[in-house]
C-alpha cells in the first residue's frame, strides 16, 4: 500500500517536480528578509571547566587527571576546536516574521575518539569542551561485565 | 518513503532537470592558509581514487565528495557553502578528535517554513526559502556549514599510527575513512541535530526546532517541541529504547532498510514497552521465539545476616520462593552473574532477568563460564527492573525473553518510529541527535563512524525527506504528508488533458492527481485505469469535493488519456 502510493505520487509528480526546480532555479538568489525590528543575544553552552575523571595511562585504572594534565586538554579543545566559540548566539527579528541566529561555531557536532587499554577504540559525537573531555578522560565502559 | 523510489525519482529528475537545473551544489571552501591544511605540499602517491598528488588536494577531494554526496541527494535553488579547515586538533597518543562540524545559522518564520517557530538549519532554510536568507561574504557565518578535521591524525603522535584515509573507495582498512567522517559531519549540519541542550533541557533561544519536531517520547507520547518544560526533555533523553525519530518517511525506510531480530525483554502482559537488554555470555544463545513465562521475584538468603533487602533480592544463594516454570529476576550485585543464573536455574525457573543495581544504560553484556547454565540470561536497566516491580505489585506480569525476528533493530514497536540514541547518562551532541546505536546494518548517523559503514546516506535521507529538503510546499509537513512529493498542478491534469477541476490537496497532503496516478498505476489496461476514477470520482462528487460536471471532466480526461 505505501509502495503503491509513493510510487503513484513519484510518477506523477516528477515531470512537476522538474518543472518546478527549474521555476525555483530561475529565482534562486537573496531571498533574506530586510528590516530588522530587534537584535538580542542568548547565552548557549560550549563547554566549562567542570573537574573530570581520569585513566592512568598506566595501569588504566580511574583517577583524577593531573592539573597538568587537564589543562593541556582543556587548553587544546578551547583554543583549537572551540576557537570562535563564544557562548553568545545573536538573535535577529525580521519585520517580515523572520527570526534568525547566528550560531558561529557554537553548535558544533565533534567526532571524537579514544583507545582504549586493551586496544580496543571507542567513539563518540559530542557538541560541549566537557563532554569531549569526560570522553577521554573516562574509563572504557565494559562491553560485558561478569557481574 | 521507499528509498528506492525516492532514489529513482532523484535519478529520474536528474535526467529530466540536467539541461535546465542545476543540480544542488555543496561547495567546500577551503579556509587554511599556505602550505597548511588543504595546502599542505606533501607529495602524496594517489590512493584509492583520490587523484591528489599532495596530502592537501586529497584532503579536499576527500571533503568535496563527500559533501558531493549529499549534494547527489538534496535539492536546493540555494548553493550550499561549508567554510573548512584542516587544523591541528585536541588529540594524544589515545585520544583524538577528528573533526566537528555544525550549521552556522538557523532560521524560524521565514517564507515557505512548514513549520511556524521553530528553528530550522540554514541549508534547509535556504531550500524552502528558494534562495539565500544569508547572503554575505564567503568563509564568513553567512555560509552554511563550517567544518574542520584533524590534521594531527597523519601524525604519530597522534593516535599511533591511525592516520585518516583519504581514498574514495572507502577501503580504509584500520584508519579512519575521512570521506565517512565528513559525511556524518556535513549531515549534522544539514540537519540531523537539534539545538536542545539535553542536560539543561533548554531550548535554542526557547524556540524548537525541526529535529525535535520529530523527537517523540513514546513513554510520555509527546515530542520534544511539544514538552512544556525543561526538566521534561532532561528525563526524556534518559529513556533508552523509547526516543525515536517519528517522521513518517524515516519510518517506513527503517522499516525496510534495518534487519530483523532485536534482544528485548517483551511483555505480553500488561502492556509494558519493550526493553533493552544487556546478553549473557554463558548459557544459550538468545533465540527467537524465545523463553516466555510469568516473572517471579527471586527471594534468597540474607548472606550478611544484616536483615538488609539487598542481599535477599540477589539470587546469590538457594532461592526460596516460587521460581519454578518462571522467568526469574534478580538484582545485580554481591556476586557474579553466573551464580545468579545457576541459582534461580535450581529452583526451577526457565529464565532470569538481571536488572541493573545502578544508573545507566543501555545495559552492558554479562561475562561468565559456567556450563552447566542452560537457561537465557538477560540484564536491564534499573529503571526498567522498577517497571517490573511496580507491574508485578499490581497483577501478573507475562514476559518473553529472546530475539525478536518481527521488531527490526533500530525500531521501537508501537510507533514504528526509528530509535534515537538516548543513553544514560546523557551526553549533549551524542544524545537525541544520533540515531541509537542498535540499529543494524550500521548508520551514517549513529554516535561512532562504525568501520562497516558505505558512503551513502541509508535512511537519514528519508530522515532528510521529513525535514522538509523534498517539500511540494503543499502546507503539511513532510514529516506527516502521505504525499511528500504530490503532483503539485492547479488542475488535476491527466496524460496531458487538463480537466480544470482544482487539484485539490487533503489533509494528509495528498491531491486528487496522486489517487489518478495512483489508478494508472494499479491497474491492468485502459478500462480499469478508467474504471478506478470513475470510481474515485464518484466518491468526490458524494463528499462534496467536486461537482458532477467536474466529476465528468475528469472521467472525460481518463477516458481520452493513453493510461496506464
Amino acid at each position: 500500500m505505501r509502495k503503491n502510493t509513493m510510487k503513484r505520487a513519484l510518477q506523477a509528480s516528477a515531470v512537476v517536480l522538474a518543472m518546478s526546480l527549474v521555476a525555483a532555479t530561475a529565482s534562486a538568489g537573496d531571498a533574506a528578509p530586510k528590516k530588522i525590528v530587534k537584535k538580542t543575544e542568548v547565552k548557549v553552552p560550549v563547554g566549562g571547566s567542570g573537574l573530570v575523571a581520569g585513566v592512568d595511562p598506566v595501569t588504566g585504572q580511574l583517577r583524577q587527571p593531573t592539573s597538568a594534565e587537564f589543562k593541556k586538554l582543556a587548553d587544546a579543545l578551547k583554543s583549537q576546536v572551540f576557537a570562535n566559540a563564544t557562548g553568545t548566539v545573536a538573535i535577529t527579528e525580521f519585520a517580515d516574521g523572520t527570526v534568525s541566529a547566528d550560531l558561529g561555531q557554537n553548535f558544533m557536532n565533534m567526532s571524537i575518539v579514544r583507545i582504549n587499554p586493551d586496544g580496543s577504540t571507542s567513539a563518540a559525537c559530542v557538541d560541549t569542551i566537557d563532554e569531549a573531555i569526560n570522553f577521554f578522560a573516562a574509563a572504557p565502559t565494559p562491553a560485558f561485565e561478569d557481574k | 518513503m521507499n528509498r528506492k523510489n525516492l532514489l529513482a525519482l532523484f535519478a529520474l529528475c536528474a535526467l529530466l532537470v540536467a539541461p535546465a537545473v542545476q543540480a544542488t551544489t555543496i561547495t567546500v571552501i577551503n579556509l587554511d592558509g599556505p602550505n597548511e591544511g588543504y595546502n599542505d605540499p606533501t607529495p602524496v602517491a594517489p590512493v584509492g581514487g583520490n587523484t591528489g598528488t599532495t596530502k592537501g588536494q586529497q584532503r579536499l577531494i576527500a571533503v568535496q565528495f563527500a559533501a558531493d554526496v549529499w549534494a547527489s541527494i538534496l535539492q536546493s535553488a540555494a548553493p550550499i557553502i561549508i567554510d573548512s579547515q584542516f587544523n591541528s586538533l585536541a588529540c594524544n597518543a589515545t585520544s583524538a578528535v577528528l573533526a566537528s562540524a555544525g550549521a552556522q545559522q538557523v532560521f524560524s518564520g521565514f517564507t515557505n517554513a512548514e513549520i511556524p517557530g521553530i528553528w530550522y538549519h540554514v541549508a534547509l532554510a535556504n531550500k524552502l526559502a528558494g534562495g539565500d536568507l544569508a547572503p554575505g561574504p564567503l568563509g564568513t557565518t553567512a555560509d552554511d556549514i563550517f567544518a574542520q578535521f584533524n590534521s594531527d591524525l597523519d601524525n604519530p603522535v597522534c593516535l599511533g599510527l591511525q592516520s585518516f584515509y583519504y581514498g574514495l573507495d572507502n577501503i580504509h582498512g584500520t584508519d579512519t575513512d575521512l570521506v565517512a567522517t565528513a559525511i556524518h559531519e556535513i549531515g549534522h549540519g544539514l540537519g540531523f541535530a537539534n539545538f536542545a541542550n539535553e542536560l539543561s533541557g533548554t531550548l535554542l533561544a526557547g524556540r524548537g526546532d525541526i529535529f525535535s519536531q520529530y523527537t517523540l517520547d513514546t513513554q510520555v507520547h509527546q515530542t520534544w517541541n511539544q514538552m512544556a518544560t525543561n526538566a521534561e526533555r532532561v528525563a526524556s533523553a534518559l529513556r533508552t529504547n523509547r526516543i525515536v525519530w517519528n517522521g513518517r518517511n524515516a519510518k517506513l525506510a527503517g522499516a525496510e532498510y534495518l534487519a530483523p531480530g532485536t534482544p528485548l525483554v517483551r511483555f505480553n502482559s500488561p502492556a509494558i514497552a519493550d526493553m533493552r537488554v544487556g546478553e549473557a555470555q554463558f548459557g544459550p544463545l538468545l533465540s527467537s521465539p524465545g523463553v516466555t513465562g510469568d516473572i517471579a521475584l527471586a527471594i534468597d538468603a540474607d548472606e550478611d545476616g544484616a536483615g538488609t533487602v539487598a542481599t535477599t533480592t540477589d539470587g546469590c544463594s538457594a532461592i526460596t520462593s516460587n521460581v519454578a516454570g518462571k522467568i526469574a529476576m534478580v538484582d545485580r550485585g554481591n556476586c557474579t552473574f553466573v551464580v545468579k543464573a545457576k541459582s534461580v536455574q535450581d529452583a526451577g525457573a526457565i529464565g532470569l532477568i538481571v536488572a541493573d543495581n545502578a544508573a545507566g544504560s543501555p545495559p552492558a553484556g554479562m561475562s561468565g563460564v559456567d556450563p552447566l547454565v542452560v537457561i537465557p540470561t538477560v540484564r536491564i536497566t534499573r529503571v526498567n527492573g522498577n517497571e517490573v516491580r511496580a507491574a508485578l505489585g499490581v497483577g501478573t506480569v507475562n514476559a518473553t525473553i529472546g530475539i525478536d525476528l518481527t521488531l527490526k533493530q533500530g525500531l521501537e514497536r508501537t510507533t514504528g518510529g526509528v530509535l534515537l540514541n538516548a543513553p544514560d547518562p546523557a551526553t549533549t551532541g551524542s544524545s537525541i541527535s544520533h540515531w541509537d546505536t542498535i540499529a543494524f546494518p550500521n548508520l551514517t548517523m549513529e554516535p561512532a563512524i562504525s568501520r562497516d559503514l558505505t558512503h551513502g546516506a541509508d535512511i537519514t535521507v528519508d530522515h532528510f525527506v521529513d525535514l522538509g529538503w523534498f517539500s511540494d510546499f503543499d502546507g503539511v509537513p513532510d514529516g506527516v504528508d502521505e504525499c511528500v512529493l504530490s503532483d503539485t498542478h492547479a488542475t488535476v491534469v491527466i496524460g496531458g488533458c487538463d480537466s480544470g477541476v482544482a487539484n485539490t490537496v487533503f489533509a494528509n497532503g495528498c491531491r486528487i492527481s496522486d489517487s489518478i496516478t495512483a489508478c494508472a498505476d494499479g491497474a491492468g489496461n485502459h478500462g480499469g485505469f478508467v474504471s478506478c476514477v470513475s470510481h474515485y470520482t464518484n466518491d468526490l462528487k458524494k463528499n462534496g469535493t467536486i461537482t458532477g460536471a467536474q466529476k465528468g471532466a475528469i472521467q472525460s480526461c481518463a477516458g481520452s488519456a493513453n493510461l496506464p
